[in-house]
């Protein structure tokens, strides 16, 4: 085999322990946490050292996870597919790599700016050692925690922008982690068997599918109100203001019609709506205070 | 479920970024009242384009999407006569009312009233999307492009009629003819209406 096949063929290993979608989503809101900073002095070199380090920290933190998780993984319709619990990724090479590049981005980090390093390595140890090996497999609040790992890529750009952890960035980060469970307790809902399959808690087991759908709606609401705050905060048009308003009344409804008329379509409908609507606030975000 | 084709997402979403538009950019001018109703008007079509694009053109299966998307034709219409005459006290009144009767019968009633009163609030605000324009043009009061307005009425009135034959089980399409034109006509009558309202 030469290198270039041997290269493709990792690479196609590697790809799917990063989730990419979810991967790409989180970068979004690190751009735009430091987009809405609207640095006087935004340089492309800052710009891909931004983009890079939160790749590969994002990318690093998702691959130590499917490591330490690979045998719930296996568990899992949903997940036992994927390359270590499928057998095709040798468990240890996944370790290294989720080290290296995990070390590569922080490091990227602390030498842009100690502020951003700090707050990205926070992001990466609240994800992979408090949330996934401590808390994940013991109690269904982790995602809590998951959510603020989820809220640090935003502060982290908004830091790296201004220089310091503000007021709007706190609230970005909030608006993260409130939209963290309308994403995965919709998600622990759907694939509930799963979820139990391989003892992991989660809401809808622990407390039951209609108080978790209470609290995905509240989450939802809170979630847009933080959101609410920030555009507000960034003191963006009202053009945009009316269009965060229109989209939050579409997730708000919908979690309203998963606690009173709850079906399959809705929950899932949610679940995406959910991305798409943190994904279009993010672009209305860069695009409004650029 | 039936699987949404790839143009029909593309048109779905190509009209939520119009409407989307229409929303930040297209509202100046406007007073606040006009503007809220345009925003709730435009806001009902951005969000029926993303429901359909994620959900699937089953959701307007929904008894409460027929009630929702009244809102529709209704704010619309209202965005207008708030904007271009002076008395509008009237038409405000009558068309609310006859929104709270819909909603009173969709939840405590059953059978043929309730598509009846669906079908008064869209004779209603209709006739108002269609003539509205149509008047205020040939009185010189409006440029040429508002009478895309009345163009956009007729095809939203055409896709809600295809949907309402459809439900009632007397379509004199396919249902997977329905679903194909339906992106097509929401796309062309959001244009319209964005062009019309330019004017």
């Amino acid at each position: 085999m030469n290198n270039e096949s041997i290269l493709k063929t990792k690479f196609k290993l590697y790809w799917p322990l990063i989730k990419s979608l979810q991967t790409a989503l989180l970068l979004v809101t690190g751009i735009t946490g430091y987009v809405s900073a609207r640095c006087p002095v935004m340089t492309w070199e800052t710009f891909a050292g931004l983009t890079i380090s939160l790749f590969l920290t994002v990318s690093g933190s998702t691959i130590l996870n499917m490591w330490y998780d690979r045998d719930i993984d296996a568990k899992m319709d949903r997940t036992k597919n994927r390359p270590l619990p499928l057998g095709t990724l040798n468990p240890t090479e996944a370790l290294m790599l989720g080290l290296i590049v995990s070390v590569m981005g922080v490091a990227l980090a602390l030498s842009m700016s100690f502020i951003f390093g700090v707050v990205v390595f926070a992001g990466i140890f609240i994800d992979v050692v408090v949330y996934t090996i401590w808390l994940k497999r013991k109690t269904a609040w982790s995602i809590v925690w998951g959510g603020i790992s989820g809220g640090m890529p935003i502060l982290a750009g908004r830091a790296l922008g201004t220089g310091e952890i503000d007021f709007i960035g706190v609230l970005f980060a909030v608006a993260i982690l409130l939209w963290i469970p309308t994403h995965i307790l919709t998600f622990s809902i759907k694939y509930f068997e799963d979820y139990n399959r391989a003892g992991v808690p989660t809401f809808p087991s622990t407390y039951g599918v209609y108080k978790t759908r209470v609290i995905i709606a509240l989450s939802s609401l809170g979630a847009a109100l933080a959101i609410a705050g920030v555009a507000y905060g960034l003191g963006l048009s009202w053009g945009y203001m009316r269009l965060f308003a229109v989209l939050t009344v579409g997730i708000v409804g919908l979690a309203g019609f998963s606690v009173f008329k709850p079906s399959e379509r809705v929950n899932f409908g949610l679940f995406k709506y959910a991305s798409l609507y943190m994904l279009g606030s993010m672009i209305m975000v860069i695009i409004g205070t650029l | 479920m039936k699987k949404k084709s790839i143009l029909g997402r593309i048109i779905y979403l190509l009209t939520g970024h119009m409407a989307g538009y229409q929303i930040i950019q297209g509202m100046e001018n406007y007073s606040n009242l006009t503007t809220t109703l345009y925003t709730i008007s435009f806001g009902l079509l951005l969000l029926a384009c993303l429901l359909l694009l994620l959900m699937g053109f089953e959701i307007m299966e929904n008894n409460y999407i027929a009630v929702i998307a009244s809102l529709i034709p209704i704010t619309l219409s209202l965005g207008l006569v708030t904007d271009k005459l002076e008395h509008s006290t009237m038409y405000s009144i009558l068309i609310s009312i006859s929104f709270l009767i819909a909603v009173a019968l969709r939840l405590f009633s059953s059978g043929k009233i309730q598509s009846l009163s669906i079908g008064a609030i869209h004779f209603l605000s209709g006739s108002v999307i269609f003539f509205l324009p149509i008047i205020l043009f040939f009185t010189g009061v409006a440029e040429i492009q508002i009478l895309m307005i009345s163009l956009g009425g007729v095809m939203i009135g055409s896709g809600g009629m295809l949907l309402g034959l459809l439900k009632a089980g007397k379509s004199v399409l396919a249902k997977e003819k329905v679903v194909a034109l339906f992106p097509i006509i929401l796309f062309l009558t959001t244009t319209a209406f964005v062009i019309g309202l330019a004017g």
